[in-house]
């Protein structure tokens, strides 16, 4: 069982790294990651099996990046010729469901903590997109918080409402 | 009936183009019947469907459609719908079968589309009802070129062979390139963009001009998977580049026509080992041994096959981009996108292809989205009631003339930065809604066509 203490702890994290999102302090956000993470996102197919809907390792991703690319996006944002997000959308992160639990492998402290996740964007003047789904990270205790050592945002949707030009 | 005539919304001997045909419902529906219901589709590849059984579904404009390859392993589509009350027979959206029982009263039906059986058949049909003449609504023509599987619903058509026209000699590139044939990465992505799907189309067959603008945020980053032949990597403007206008309506941009192109991919394959080394030099012996002329032009770049289909092919050691821009309505696009490579190519090739094709012209890569708000924010501009009595402007390189010297290369070759791409499109798109080149008479119920 996770400590009530611990689970505060980890719920914090998650808000405050959402609010980091909606208010686009993405620099800030970055190093919330370790230099090693990876950050997944699987395509999502209509299937006969709930299990194969979840499309892994062999199939296309949506996104599939390690630090280095992480980093160029955000850079990219910032170039004053990135006009998917400029001006910038409207943005609402709904976190909720956090589980937690010790990892299984990984370095001594690791949670795997799954949440659920609503990400609402409003962008110009009528543009309304909502996205769904869950999200699996690993976090590795780092001074008196945590570090992402890998995210893996699995929507719900197959056909996504919208290009993503935001971050989950 | 409709009384619009294209050829007065489309004026291009002035470049210019009405913006109600981007968002006028009438003129959409026409375009189901007129281009979509008449024009040879893409509908997947065959690698995605290797075994008897196999399935995978697409749209036809707005028809849904099953692709399936039976058991005596020939591909066959359907019109997903079953032909008792209409349900959609297939709700997934690939797997294998031999059998679909029609979920809302159990018609079922075998995978060479004949309705194996009816329930209540002796008792409700008195054992009465023509089986055979029951089977899933046939797809009119299939065909495959290279693996690509296209569909046309207009019995009539002429062979795809001829619908591709000279840019068969194009594809030829792409498709003998890859020394164990082009295989699909499974899986797609899929989004929704609020536009009009010719300005994704239109975008891609001939529209350099946007990139240095609506991409310019990527030219700068240290990332090193983008085309190599571009600026990211090899320094701007030191190749020249050209576009080229093909048969009834298609075009690509961004060609190299001086062979420089093997010597990019040289570059490349040197920092992936000796084994991509070899690798690449054996895909540009085997265009020698096609034509000079092919393995000079050496990859496609981009561009787009008339009405809805783009392609990007940059390189042997990157993955093609297929997209297909599917209309839901005037302004919406359903965006299918696939990745594929080289059957044969070397691991190291493979390994990056997935994710290379994520980070660019993809739903959350680099380029992708730039683009979408292009075409969401160009379909809106044309709903006011001012803004459809404007047109847009096609006047980039009109009047310019073809470039010449290239006689062994095929199409309408125009100077980099041209809009003559887009026109020819244009020009293909009236004719076929005005009912004229290229519109096949045994076509019924023409809407716009107000002669023949
Ligand atoms: S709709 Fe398919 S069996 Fe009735
Ligand atoms: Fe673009």
């Amino acid at each position: 069982m996770t400590s009530p203490d611990l689970q505060h702890k980890v719920e914090q994290f998650l808000f405050r790294e959402v609010r980091m999102l909606a208010e686009g302090r993405f620099e800030e956000w970055l190093d919330l990651f370790t230099e090693d993470t990876r950050y997944l996102m699987p395509i999502r197919e209509t299937t006969a099996t709930r299990e194969d809907s979840e499309r892994g390792e062999e199939f296309l991703p949506h996104v599939d990046d390690d630090k280095d690319f992480m980093r160029a996006r955000v850079q990219r944002l910032r170039h004053h010729l990135a006009h998917a997000e400029q001006p910038p959308s409207r943005l609402r992160y709904f976190v909720s469901n956090i589980e937690v639990e010790d990892a299984e492998g990984g370095e001594k402290g690791d949670l795997d903590v799954r949440c659920n996740l609503l990400v609402y964007q409003s962008r110009l003047e009528r543009t309304e997109k909502i996205f769904v789904g869950r999200r699996e990270d690993r976090l590795r205790p780092e001074k008196d918080s945590f570090l992402i050592a890998s995210r893996t945002v699995v929507l719900d949707q197959s056909l996504l409402p919208r290009s993503i030009t935001i971050f989950f | 009936m409709l009384d619009i005539r294209m050829d007065e919304l489309i004026r291009l001997d002035e470049g210019l183009i009405s913006r109600r045909i981007f968002f006028d419902p009438e003129i959409y529906r026409a375009e189901l019947d007129h281009v979509f219901a008449r024009c040879w589709l893409y509908l997947g590849h065959e690698s995605e469907i290797p075994n008897p059984g196999d399935y995978t579904t697409n749209y036809m404009g707005e028809d849904p459609v099953l692709i399936w390859r039976g058991m005596d392993g020939e591909i066959r589509a359907f019109l997903n719908s079953c032909r008792h009350r209409g349900m959609r027979v297939c709700r997934t959206d690939s797997g294998n079968a031999h059998q679909f029982a029609c979920p809302f009263h159990g018609w079922t039906y075998g995978n060479s589309g004949e309705l194996k059986t009816v329930p209540n058949f002796d008792d409700g049909y008195f054992g009465d009802l023509d089986k055979d003449s029951w089977g899933l609504h046939p797809v009119s023509r299939l065909a495959s070129y290279g693996g690509f599987i296209f569909g046309n619903w207009d019995a009539g058509a002429e062979s795809l062979d001829d619908y591709l026209g000279n840019l068969r000699w194009y594809l030829d590139i792409m498709i003998e390139r890859s020394i164990g044939g082009i295989e699909v990465i499974p899986g797609q992505q899929r989004y929704s963009v609020d536009g009009n799907w010719k300005i994704a189309s239109e975008n891609f067959v001939g529209d350099s001009y946007h990139l240095t603008h609506s991409h310019g945020s990527c030219y700068g980053l240290p990332v090193r998977m983008l085309n190599p032949a571009n600026a990211i990597t090899y320094g701007r403007n030191k190749l020249t580049y050209y576009d080229i206008a093909l048969d009834n309506g298609h075009g690509f941009t961004q060609f190299i026509l001086t062979g420089e192109r093997i010597e990019v991919e040289r570059a490349l394959a040197k920092e992936m080992g000796p084994e991509v080394v070899e690798y690449v030099e054996e895909c540009y012996a085997r265009l020698v041994s096609l034509s000079q002329a092919q393995a000079d032009v050496y990859a496609l770049p981009f561009g787009n096959v008339f009405p809805n289909f783009s392609i990007n092919d940059f390189s042997a050691l990157r993955p093609i981009g297929l997209y297909l821009w599917t209309p839901k309505g005037p302004g919406r696009i359903e965006v299918w996108q696939w990745g594929a490579t080289d059957r044969d190519a070397p691991q190291a090739v493979k390994d990056v292809a997935r994710i290379d094709f994520a980070r660019g012209q993809a739903t959350a890569g680099i380029f992708g989205p730039d683009d979408t708000e292009n075409f969401e924010q160009v379909t809106q501009s044309t709903a006011g009631a001012v803004g459809q009595r404007l047109d847009f402007n096609y006047q980039l390189t009109l009047g310019g003339k073809a470039v010449e010297g290239f006689e062994d290369v095929p199409g309408h070759i125009s100077n980099y930065i041209s809009e003559e791409n887009q026109r020819r499109f244009y020009r293909r798109y009236a004719n076929l809604m005005d009912g004229g080149e290229g519109a096949h008479q045994t076509y019924e119920k023409p809407r716009l066509a107000a002669h023949g």
